[in-house]
This record gives structure tokens, sequence and C-alpha cells, in this order.
């Protein structure tokens, strides 16, 4: 693969005063996970895109007194590394992706829950405002991504609120049990920010939340394009002890 | 080369002047909001301490247990991220237990704190193919033999009735906690997209939590009066008394779904709904207290009904009403503290108003740190909770009054 490692060591530098600002509040619940799409390239198996994503939020959670309102804080990264364009024939063979979503459900909880004040966060190439919340989770995407240190990192400016609704479309669904994060401009790099809120009264348990992350990857070559399906799944689980 | 540099430090000179720009723009609108908002928080709440007392040596083994638990799961060699995540919660969680000055939060950090071991230790195990499904449903009914046991020692006596209906309480939470927990490790090992490692994990995690909860349990039953007048038939009473004047209110109620009575009396019936199986397992104390916040809430009712639904609603709540509603709350806070005149029964209810309060401050500091000051879902949220707790504790002593009738 043929990647600028200087891209990475610019991206560390600008992102270096942003790491050391790690909230305490969130821990990672889930993954960090991969997911690639390879083609089978003139007898060579090329890496075309590789996606990944990171989840933080709370592992449990405890209410200061039993049977009040309870709420938790969860975010997810969503990553993406492309290869460099390869030429065949004249013909560019472009790595590509689209229609990026992050999905959002609660499947099983003790108590009934719903999302509330769900933001939308990508990296349309400026200088960012974070919530400490979101930039810990850049964090944990961050080592993520040092530790996969062949792929370049997605952007190293992070990523900023959405306030267009444009760039991000945020559907929540009709029993507030969960909600779609749609990436209209197709970042390299977007989050995903939101609040459960648990009915009274809170009964104990595991609450199993799963965050779904999906596009669809490959590369551009005229006249059509070729996909996979990118499809991580992340589990946001916590627990309630009393 | 040199034209292209200069094309960028241009664009970057620019680009610093625009943000610049836009900063003191912003800053100058949201200057004012922010500062409200911060000043809703500084607003002190009223911390009432927890009226049941729990000892050292209780606490003590919580965090023996849990060191030991995450020494095991530290041995673990293994380079899964996953697991070595959870780890690091636990080793949170024990610090802050080591630490924590209010004793009950510091024994719940002990406790989450060995869920979270046993979890990474599971599924360690699970992987290595060294523990299975079969081993923790074997496991499962030696747990629910000593939930029986410590059942029958439940007694209902005190020096007065409300508190022996407070440390009941506590003593069935723990029960009925362990008996919930122990259900969902059947259903956690039934669910099927979660991988049969995990499930095999939170399965164990589950039990541990059962272990936590009856080790309380049986901490709490052990600092029971053993003599004192056996209340549980005046206990029974109250509970159905409650238990029939409220159904009686809650009938018939409708509220639009636009206003936040609509949510506040589906949880009040929750509170109803959740009493009834409680009661009939035996756990009557926690039980009374259940329809007892039913009641309370089902008191505010109409007061809530003018409130905007924070899903709902695209109602403006700015940071001013924000910072009112809180301090409306606090305000009707100290005033209940002070007529409860060391009721118990009375501080132990007026506890969910403290924790409300304190619940809906972080929705505001959640705004605050978005940098979004007004009428964000969270606001409306908080300002429903404020002024919910307001209305909360303005009740409470209509069950004094009702218990007294």
């Amino acid at each position: 693969m043929s990647i600028s490692r200087s891209n990475i060591l610019l991206a560390m530098l600008i992102l270096l005063p942003f790491c050391s600002a790690i909230a305490g509040a969130l821990d990672a619940l889930s993954g960090p996970y991969t997911q690639s799409v390879y083609y089978d390239w003139n007898g060579e198996t090329w890496l075309i895109v590789q996606a990944y994503a990171d989840i933080a939020g709370e592992p449990s959670k405890n209410a200061p007194t039993p049977d009040s309102t309870v709420i938790t804080h969860q975010a997810s990264t969503f990553g993406w590394s492309y290869d460099d364009t390869r030429w065949s024939r004249r013909q560019p063979y472009t790595p590509n992706s689209r229609n990026h979503k992050i999905t959002v459900s609660a499947v099983n909880t003790p108590s009934s829950v719903r999302i509330i004040d769900p933001l939308g966060f990508d990296n349309p190439q400026t200088e960012s405002d974070l919530p400490d919340d979101l930039q810990y989770v850049l964090d944990v995407l961050w080592d993520f991504a040092m530790f996969y240190v062949s792929l370049p990192f997605p952007s190293p400016w992070g990523l900023i609120l959405d306030e267009q609704e444009v760039r991000v479309q945020v559907i929540i669904d009709n029993d507030l049990k969960g909600g779609t994060f749609r990436y209209n401009a197709e970042p390299s790099l977007q989050g995903a920010d939101w609040i459960w809120s648990i009915d009274l009264p809170v009964n104990r348990g595991w609450y199993l939340i799963d965050v779904h992350t999906l596009a669809e990857a490959g590369f551009n070559y005229y006249p059509s394009i070729h996909v996979d399906d990118i499809d991580i799944w992340l589990f946001a689980d916590f627990e309630i002890y009393r | 080369m040199g034209i292209k540099k200069k094309f960028i430090g241009v664009g970057l000179v620019f680009v610093l002047l625009l943000s610049i720009g836009i900063y003191v723009m912003s800053t100058k609108n949201n200057k004012e909001a922010k500062e409200v908002l911060e000043s809703a928080l500084k607003v002190e709440t009223p911390t009432i301490p927890s009226l049941v007392a729990i000892d050292n040596s209780l606490l003590e083994n919580a965090i023996n247990r849990a060191e030991y638990l995450i020494s095991q799961a530290q041995s673990i060699q293994s380079n899964d991220k996953e697991i070595q995540r959870f780890l690091q919660s636990a080793l949170k969680k024990l610090n802050i237990s080591k630490s924590e000055k209010d004793s009950w939060k510091a024994l719940t950090n002990a406790r989450e704190a060995s869920v979270e071991a046993v979890t990474v230790i599971a599924y360690a195990q699970a992987k290595e193919g060294k523990l299975s499904e079969e081993d923790v449903l074997n496991e499962a009914p030696t747990w629910m033999n000593k939930l029986q046991i410590l059942k029958t020692r439940l007694r209902y006596n005190g020096k007065n009735l409300e508190y022996s209906l407070i440390i009941t309480a506590e003593v069935e939470r723990s029960l009925d906690s362990a008996e919930n927990w122990l259900n969902q490790a059947q259903e956690i090992l039934n669910s099927n997209n979660r991988s049969k490692e995990l499930r095999i994990a939170y399965a164990m995690g589950t039990l541990e939590a059962v272990r936590g909860n009856l080790e309380d349990a049986e901490f709490l039953l052990n600092s029971l009066q053993k003599d004192g007048t056996d209340q549980e038939g005046i206990i029974t009473g109250i509970y159905t008394r409650f238990n029939k004047e409220v159904t009686l209110k809650l009938d018939n109620r409708d509220y639009p779904k636009e206003s936040f009575a609509n949510l506040t009396l589906h949880e009040a019936k929750g509170f109803i709904k959740r009493a009834e199986p409680r009661f009939n397992h035996g756990f009557k104390a926690s039980a009374t207290i259940d329809v007892m916040h039913a009641f309370v809430l089902a008191e505010s009712l109409d007061t809530l009904s003018k409130v905007p639904d924070p899903w709902y609603t695209n109602a403006t709540i700015t940071a001013n009403d924000i910072y009112q509603a809180k301090k409306q709350a606090v305000q009707a806070l100290n005033e209940a503290i002070k007529s409860a005149n060391d009721n118990v029964l009375s501080l132990y209810l007026l506890r969910f108003v403290d924790s409300e309060i304190k619940t809906a401050d972080s929705l505001v500091k959640r705004s605050i740190d978005s940098g979004r000051f007004e009428n964000t879902e969270s606001l409306r949220l908080a300002y429903a909770l404020y002024f919910r707790a307001a209305s909360y504790a303005k009740n409470v002593n209509k069950v004094i009054e009702l218990l007294q009738g």
C-alpha cells in the first residue's frame, strides 16, 4: 500500500493538544472494530478501503438514589481510510464510499429508555470545538488508528458539530428507542453522540444497546461503482447494579 | 512550490481571521446565556444523606473482593482490546470506591468493579472454551437458594413505623435486585446478536451482581431490629390504602403527549405496576415505597400539565427559564426538608428530589459542554425535571397526612 507517512506525523502534531484533554466521564464500551473491503487486482489482493468504529459511554450507571431518573451519555465514531487511486488502461480506480450511517437502538432493557439530544458530527476540515466527552471518543479512535499505523489517519482536524442539518441528518425512531445518523457529506471521520433517559421506575440489570455503522464502499470506475457493504456492530451496553 | 506555500499561508491566515470573526460574533450572543446556565448550576442543592447506614466491614469486604477479582483479571494474558477496556473501567471504579466519602456510593462502585472484573475473566475463559453456558446455568440455582433463605429472614420490626419501613425497604431492594439479575442471566444467554463469549461473560457478571446484592441484603438484615413492634400488618394496611388511593387518582386520567404530565402519568403507573409483583413476592416495604412515589407523582400531574414534553414539543426553553426552574426546585426542597422535621420517611422520599435535580444539572452541563445554550432537548428535559422535582417536594407532606389520617 502506498501511504504518506508524513501525513500521520502532521496529524499527530496537530492532534496532540486535543489528546491531552481526556474526559474522565466516558469509558470505551466496545470495539474498536475494523472492516476492510478488498478487491482482486490483477492477481494481487488490493485493500481498497478500511472502516473502523468505536464507542464510548459509561459501562455502568448508578442512580444517586434508586427510583429517580437516570440518564447516560454515549458516543460513537466511525472513521475511514482509503488507498490511493490506481490506474488500469487509462482508467482511474478511486477508492470511495457512500451512504454513511450510524444507527443506534435499544434492543433489550429492564426499564423503558428514550433517546434524547442526539448530535451528529463530521469533519469538514475546520477547527473544532468539541465537547470533552466526544474528544475522548476521538482519543480512543486515535489510539486505535495509531495501533494500525499502516493506515493514513482520516483527518487531523477532528469533528465539528453540525449546525446546518444538511451534512448530518438525525432521524429518531417513533418509539424513541433509537435513531439513525445519516452523513450526507460522506466524510472520512464522523461521530454520533446521544443520551439515554431511563423512564421511572428504574430497574436493574444489563441494558443492551446496539450501535451499527453502515456504508457501501469500494472504488469508482467509469461508468459504474463497485461496492461492498461495510457493516460494523458495536455494543454500547451498560449495567445498573442496584 | 513557492507559490503553493504562499497560497497555503494566505489560506491559513484567512481561516484564522474567519474563525476569530465567527468566534467574536457567536460569543457575544452566547456569553450571556452561558453565564445564566452556569449560575443555575451554582445554585446549591441540599444533599440528604442516606438514611440507612452501612458498616465499614461490608465496604472493606466489597473492596477486597473487587481487588482480588481485578488482580485475577489482570493476570489474564490477552491482547484483546475489549477485555483491557472493561478492566480499566473496573480499576477506575475501585479507586472511586476507595476515595468516595459517601459509603453507599463507595460500596456500589466496588460492586460494579467486581461485576466488570468477573466479566473480563469470564470472557477470557469462554474464549478458551473453559466456561460454557451450562456452567452459568448450573451456578444459578445456588444463588436462588441463598436468596430464598435470606427472604425468610425478612422482618418488619422497628422502633417506629417510618424507620422500619425504610430500612426493610432497603433490604428488600437488595433482594429484589438480586432476583432481577438472576432472572436476567438466562435472558442474556438467549440474546441473539451478542457473541457467545460476550453472552457468557455478561451472564457471569450478572451472577456477580447477584452475589453483591445478596451480601448487601445479608448485612442489612443483620442490622434489622429483632425486637420492637412488628409493623408488618400496619405496612400491609398502608400499602393497600395508598394503592387504592393512587389507583383512583390515576384512573381515567389522560394528558396530551405534548405535556410532561403524560410521561409522569405513565411513570406513576409504572411504579404501581412494579409494586404489585413486589408485594406478592413478599417485598411489602419496597412495594409501599413504590406506591408512595406513585402517589406523590399523581399529586403533581395537574401542575405538570403546563410543562412541555421534551420529546413531543419544540417549546423554547431559555437559559433564564432553566435558572428560574432550578431555583424553585431547590427552594421547594429546602422548605420540604425543614417541614419534614426529621421525619425519616419524608426525608427518604425527598432523596428522590435531590437526585432528580442532580440529573437535571447534568443535562444542563451537557448543553454548556456542547456549546448550545438555549432550546436543546437536554434543556427541555432538565426544565421538566426541575419543575417536577419542585412539585414533588411540595407534595411529599401529603403522604405523611394520609399516613396519619
